[in-house]
């Protein structure tokens, strides 16, 4: 079990020490990466098997150069898988933490991008790659509401990222078999 | 031995008493790091090996409303002197809409209209992937070329090559090769054997909801929109030698089957059916539920 150090000294640089390594930070950090995991998990699945769909998705969005779209729509499926099973098993949680900001960042731009450029698009393309074919299907208008979805996200993934230490995870099994290894334990 | 010195990557050190966790915070990046090239190398791996993967760089844009002008000068294009009619090699794809594909194509070229806001229908797609190596797509649209633009960049993204833009469109075409094919939708004001027959409604839902034929089949007509596949497959399903399209508004146009305008309803469905290889389609020229009793549902109309 992780030892919960306690300051000598005291006053502001103290307390501010016990509130930063307060161990309730990697109990509430669990369902956060729960949450966000599966969420990544469901949003990338779709994505995986027709990533050609994804792709239309991007292009909608007219960020990037056409001649790029492809890659995007290769890789970001798998960087978000990758990142929402390491999220899920509490693997090096705090640089999934960091990769899964970089996502959320890229994709509040791009969201914001369409809001002022006025881009005319009725879906997000975030769980249905099927852009255009959204179009038809869902007609789930491209609201601010995604914005702020993917900001509370965010703001879960920097918790995450400053006061996770994966002990609930499999960092912690890890942490605490060479611990014992090494005859800490 | 301190935590800090018994955490490596993968295992952050438990807490400390350090106000911030500098180090941790530091190795999250480098973690970052390393997840993103793993799951590059995936990624890319994955597409390398799955049967329809994409290529990594695109040749033409992505486009939905449009062509980008930088690309113009990109996108493949043929002139109709180069083309032969009945060439094996060579096939022809209109991507106009029905009504206008039914009013003049040409002879043999297949149907695959590119709507506003729908990719090209899968199923024909799957037909052009299915052809020989080598086989040129020559997209043909009206005498501009926008529509055949887009759907050739419709089509590049679907993995599809050999793919040209038919230079002047069909006018190019006609002014080469001599006249175009026509079909005429039959229009019918008393329908024969009509309880053997199947009637599509042609109208909206809420319409269609508020009162229709027994038995119909609802199509709303749609110039945005492909019909959904699923009715399309029903009324394939229903193997009728007859189908009955409804209803027609006799004051504004009713004895044009095709027009080079948007049509009326009933009209632009059986226009769509016609062009999709639906056989023994009709219009139905009366309107709904006719001159005489309520609109109710079920009723059958005069």
């Amino acid at each position: 079990m992780n030892s919960h150090a306690r300051p000598s000294s005291s006053g502001p640089a103290a307390w501010m020490a016990r509130a930063w390594n307060h161990p309730a930070h990697d109990v509430l950090a669990v369902p956060i990466r729960w949450v966000v995991g599966v969420t990544f998990l469901i949003a990338a699945w779709p994505k995986l098997v027709a990533p050609e769909d994804f792709a239309w998705s991007i292009a909608m969005y007219q960020m990037i150069s056409p001649r790029y779209v492809h890659l995007l729509a290769i890789i970001l499926p798998v960087v978000e898988l990758v990142a929402a099973i390491a999220f899920l098993a509490g693997f090096r949680v705090r640089g999934a933490a960091v990769v899964m900001c970089g996502m959320l960042v890229m994709f509040i731009m791009a969201l914001s991008w369409a809001f002022i450029h006025e881009i005319e698009m009725t879906s997000c393309g975030c769980f249905s790659p099927a852009g255009a074919k959204a179009l038809s299907e869902h007609r789930d208008t491209v609201g601010t509401s995604l914005l702020w979805r993917d900001v509370a996200m965010l703001i879960g993934c920097g918790y995450v990222w400053l006061f996770d230490t994966g002990r609930w995870g499999l960092d912690g099994i890890l942490r605490r078999r060479k611990r014992r290894k090494s005859g800490h334990g | 031995m301190s935590d800090s010195e018994n955490s490596g990557p993968g295992t952050p050190a438990p807490r400390s008493g350090a106000a911030v966790p500098w180090r941790e915070l530091a190795l999250a990046w480098r973690d970052a790091g390393l997840l993103v090239v793993f799951a590059t190398v995936s990624a890319l791996a994955f597409n390398g090996l799955r049967p329809n993967g994409l290529p990594l760089l695109r040749y033409a844009p992505f486009d939905l409303l449009g062509p980008c002008p930088e690309i113009l000068n990109d996108v493949p294009r043929i002139t109709a002197d180069k083309l032969k009619p009945g060439d094996p090699n060579v096939v022809i794809v209109d991507v106009r809409l029905a009504w206008d594909f039914l009013a003049g194509h040409i002879p043999g070229a297949w149907f695959l209209p590119l709507y506003e806001t729908a990719p090209p229908d899968e199923a024909v797609v799957q037909r052009l992937r299915a052809l020989k190596p080598g086989t040129w797509i020559v997209l043909v649209g009206a005498a501009g070329t926008v529509t055949a633009e887009r759907a050739l960049t419709a089509l590049s993204v679907q993995g599809l090559r050999g793919l040209f833009v038919l230079e002047g469109g069909l006018g190019a075409w006609e002014g080469h090769h001599g006249p175009l094919a026509a079909v005429q939708v039959p229009a019918v004001a008393d329908p024969q054997d009509p309880e053997g027959a199947l009637w599509i409604d042609a109208r909206d839902e809420e319409s269609f909801a508020a009162g229709h034929r027994e038995g119909a089949i609802n199509l709303p007509f749609d110039d945005l929109l492909p019909p959904d596949p699923e009715v399309l497959l029903r009324i394939r399903a229903a193997k009728a030698d007859r189908i009955y399209v409804y209803p027609v508004d006799p004051a504004s146009g009713a004895d044009r089957a095709v027009s080079g305008a948007t049509p009326q309803p009933a009209f632009g469905v059986a226009c769509e059916l016609v062009a999709r290889g639906f056989r023994g389609v009709m219009v139905w020229n009366a309107p709904y539920p006719g001159s005489t009793g309520p609109d109710v549902r079920g009723s059958t109309p005069p």
